[in-house]
C-alpha cells in the first residue's frame, strides 16, 4: 500500500502554489512574507470603533420612539440619566439597578426585584424635557461653535435629545438648548452619516472586527483589547449533520 | 450452497434500548421509526467479509495514489476545491499530515465485486455504533460468531502514533450524533494516554500570537474537528489556519477525497477496476459510453440529499433537497445493492490510519441511503 508520509520534493517552477510556499516555509512560527492581513485579536482601536457603533446603533435603535415624544423604559440619555418610563422621569440609577439588596425602581428603592418586562416607553413630563433642554445646551458649548466637537458621547446624543425635544413640542415650549440645536440638528445627522460611513468601512477591511462586535452582543461583554475572537468555525451550524 | 450474505431475524434483547443507550448510542429511535436495528442483522461469511475488507484496502491505496496524482496534474478545479485552500491542501499532502480514520461506502449484493459507492474521507460518522454497540450486540447475542470489527483498538493504536499529548475534540455541540461521536474518540484517546478536551467549534478563538485557542484561552495542540472542511473553508477562521494546518485531524489533505469529484477522478486513473463503478462529471459523458441506469450525486452532498437515481434520462428516485441545488454534480453507473426484505443495504468499511478495520451496515427502504437509513448489526459466520 502506498504511503503518503513519505512523499515529496518541492517543485518550485512547477504547479505548486505560492500559498503552499508559505504555508510550508511558514513552519509553526507564523508566514514570513504572507500577511495574514487579519486580527482575530481585539486591539484599542477596535474597542474605540466599537463603542463608536454601539452608539450609532443606539441612536438608529432610538430615533423612532424619540421622534414620537417616548423613550424607552431604562434608556440612557447621556448627561440626562436613566428613564422611567412608568413615572415619566431620569434618574441616576437604571431601572432596576440593584445595591444592599435592594432595587432602584421608579426613584425609590425598593424589597422585591422588579420585571421590566410589559413595561412600554412613555413621554416625559415637561419638567424633564426642561432637564433635557438644560443638558442640551451643555452639549452644544462643549461641541463648540462648529457644532462638531462635544464630549464623549458625540453629538449623537445632542441629536437624541433634540429628537426627543422635538417629538414633545405640544407639551413643551423649547428651551435654550432646542432653539440652538434646531439650525445644528442637520450637521449632526451629517456627522452621524459620516460615523456610520467610517464603522462600515473599518469593519468590511477587517472581518476579525466584525466578529468581535457579534460576539459581544451575544454575550453582552463590550469589546476589550487583547480579547480573542471566537466563532470564527461552526457557523454552518443549522441544516445538517456534520457527519456522513 | 450457501448465499455470502443473508439478512436474518433475531430476538431483540430484554433492555436493548437502556443497553444501547448506557453505552452511548441515545439516538436509538422510537419504536416505528428505529435507527437501531435490534430484530435483524446481517450474516456474513467470512469470505464475503474478507472480500469487503480487502475491497477497502485496495481502494484506500488507490485514494491515496489518486491524491497524488490530483497534486501532481493540478486537479483541484475538478473537485471544485476553493483557491484559498489548495496552497493548505498541498503542504498537507506533502508533510504527510496526521489522519485518523475514514468509511468507504460500498455497494454489493453479494456477487461479482463490491463497488465503491463513495468516501467518507472527512466526517465520517454512526462510528459509536460500529465500533462498540454492534460489537456488544455480537457479544450478548451471538458470542461464538465473529465480527469485521477491530476499530476500537486501531483508533486507540492510531492515537498512539499522534505525538501530541493533548488533544481537543470539536463538533457543533448541540447536535447529540456528533457530540456523541467525538465523546466516543476521546475515549479512544484517553486510552492511549492523551489528555482530552471537549469543546464546541464555535467555542474555538485565535489569539494575539497566531494560534487557535479553547474556551479556557489554552493554545489547542491537535484538534480532532467534526465539522467538513468544505464548511470551514467558507468561514472567517479559515485564512488564519496557514502555519496551524497540522494540528487538524482530518487534514486538508482529505478534502480531495471527502469529495464526491474523487469518483470520476478514480475512474480516469484506473479505468474498468473491478472495485470502481464509471463515473463522470456530466451527464454527455456517462451517456456517451451507453450507461442507461445511473446515479446523481452533488460533489458535497450529505446523507444522500440530492442524490437521483436517472434511468434512460427519466429520474426514479431522488433523496432529500439538497441545501445548495447550485451544487455541482457526478454522474455514477448504477450499482444493485444489496436487498433483502424490501429493504437496501450498504456497506461502510471504516479505514483507521491505513488499515481496513470494521465493517458497518445501513438499511433503507429507499434505494438512497439517508440520514434516517437503520444501522444493522453484522456477524460473521463461524466457519465450524
Amino acid at each position: 500500500m502506498k504511503n503518503p508520509y513519505s512523499f515529496k520534493h518541492l517543485r518550485p517552477s512547477g504547479i505548486l502554489r505560492w500559498s503552499t510556499f508559505c504555508i510550508l516555509a511558514g513552519g509553526g512560527a507564523g508566514l514570513t512574507g504572507c500577511d495574514r492581513g487579519v486580527r482575530y485579536v481585539a486591539t484599542e482601536q477596535d474597542m474605540e470603533m466599537a463603542e463608536v457603533q454601539t452608539r450609532v446603533e443606539s441612536v438608529d435603535q432610538q430615533e423612532t420612539t424619540l421622534k414620537r415624544g417616548e423613550v424607552a423604559n431604562n434608556f440612557h440619555l447621556g448627561k440626562v440619566g436613566y428613564y422611567h418610563a412608568q413615572v415619566h422621569r431620569f434618574f441616576e440609577h437604571p431601572y432596576g439597578f440593584q445595591q444592599d439588596g435592594r432595587w432602584f425602581v421608579n426613584g425609590e428603592w425598593q424589597e422585591r426585584e422588579p420585571s421590566s418586562a410589559g413595561i412600554e416607553a412613555s413621554r416625559p413630563i415637561p419638567e424633564e424635557l426642561a432637564k433635557v433642554d438644560a443638558a442640551l445646551v451643555e452639549e452644544q458649548k462643549q461641541a463648540g461653535p462648529s457644532g462638531q466637537g462635544g464630549s464623549s458621547l458625540g453629538m449623537g446624543n445632542a441629536l437624541m435629545m433634540y429628537w426627543l425635544l422635538s417629538g414633545n413640542r405640544g407639551m413643551f415650549g423649547g428651551g435654550a438648548g432646542f432653539q440652538q440645536a434646531s439650525g445644528r440638528a442637520q450637521n449632526w445627522q451629517t456627522g452621524l452619516e459620516s460615523q456610520r460611513r467610517a464603522i462600515g468601512q473599518y469593519s468590511a477591511a477587517n472581518p476579525g472586527y466584525q466578529k468581535m462586535v457579534q460576539q459581544s452582543r451575544t454575550s453582552g461583554i463590550p469589546v476589550r483589547p487583547g480579547q480573542a475572537v471566537r466563532g470564527g468555525f461552526g457557523s454552518r451550524s443549522a441544516g445538517f449533520s456534520s457527519g456522513t | 450452497m450457501k448465499s455470502p450474505i443473508r439478512l436474518e431475524k433475531n430476538a431483540p434483547r430484554d433492555g436493548w434500548r437502556q443497553r444501547v443507550a448506557a453505552s452511548g448510542l441515545t439516538w436509538h429511535g422510537a419504536e416505528a421509526d428505529r435507527y437501531w436495528s435490534e430484530d435483524q442483522h446481517l450474516a456474513l461469511t467470512l469470505e464475503a467479509a474478507e472480500t469487503l475488507e480487502d475491497a477497502a484496502s485496495e481502494l484506500h491505496a488507490l485514494c491515496l495514489e489518486a491524491c497524488d496524482e490530483i497534486v501532481r496534474r493540478d486537479w483541484f478545479q475538478r473537485l471544485a476545491i476553493p483557491e484559498a485552500a489548495i496552497g493548505l491542501i498541498q503542504a498537507s499532502w506533502m508533510a504527510g499530515d496526521f489522519s485518523l480514520y475514514g468509511r468507504f461506502d460500498l455497494a454489493w449484493d453479494g456477487s461479482g465485486t463490491p463497488k465503491l459507492l463513495e468516501y467518507n474521507a472527512d466526517t465520517p460518522t454512526s462510528l459509536l455504533e460500529g465500533s462498540i454497540i454492534q460489537w456488544q450486540w455480537l457479544q450478548e447475542v451471538h458470542p461464538a460468531c465473529d465480527q469485521l470489527n477491530s476499530i476500537h483498538e486501531a483508533l486507540v493504536a492510531r492515537w498512539r502514533e499522534c505525538p501530541e499529548p493533548v488533544i481537543h475534540f470539536a463538533c457543533v455541540w448541540d447536535q447529540l450524533e456528533e457530540r456523541q461521536t467525538i465523546a466516543y474518540l476521546a475515549e479512544t484517546a484517553e486510552q492511549a494516554g492523551k489528555s482530552i478536551v471537549l469543546m464546541d467549534i464555535r467555542e474555538i478563538g485565535f489569539s494575539a500570537d497566531g494560534h487557535f485557542i479553547d474556551a479556557a484561552d489554552s493554545p489547542i495542540q491537535k484538534l480532532f474537528k467534526l465539522y467538513p472542511w468544505e464548511w470551514m473553508a467558507e468561514e472567517p477562521f479559515f485564512p488564519q489556519i496557514g502555519p496551524e494546518r497540522s494540528r487538524f485531524i482530518e487534514p486538508t489533505w482529505k478534502m480531495m477525497l471527502s469529495n464526491k469529484a474523487i469518483l470520476p477522478i478514480l475512474w480516469e486513473l484506473n479505468p474498468g477496476h473491478p472495485l470502481l463503478l464509471p463515473a463522470y462529471r456530466s451527464r454527455e459523458e456517462i451517456t456517451s459510453q451507453n450507461i442507461t441506469y445511473w446515479v446523481e450525486k452533488p460533489i458535497f452532498g450529505r446523507e444522500g440529499a440530492g442524490v437521483s437515481l436517472v434511468d434512460r434520462g427519466k429520474k426514479m428516485f431522488s433523496g432529500a433537497a439538497t441545501a445548495n441545488a447550485s451544487e455541482p454534480l457526478i454522474f455514477q453507473k448504477h450499482a444493485n445493492l444489496f436487498k433483502a426484505d424490501l429493504q437496501h443495504f450498504v456497506w461502510g468499511l471504516w479505514v483507521v490510519g491505513d488499515r481496513c478495520c470494521g465493517l458497518s451496515v445501513r438499511g433503507d427502504q429507499s434505494p438512497i441511503t439517508g440520514n434516517s437509513s437503520r444501522f444493522f448489526p453484522h456477524r460473521i459466520e463461524s466457519s465450524t
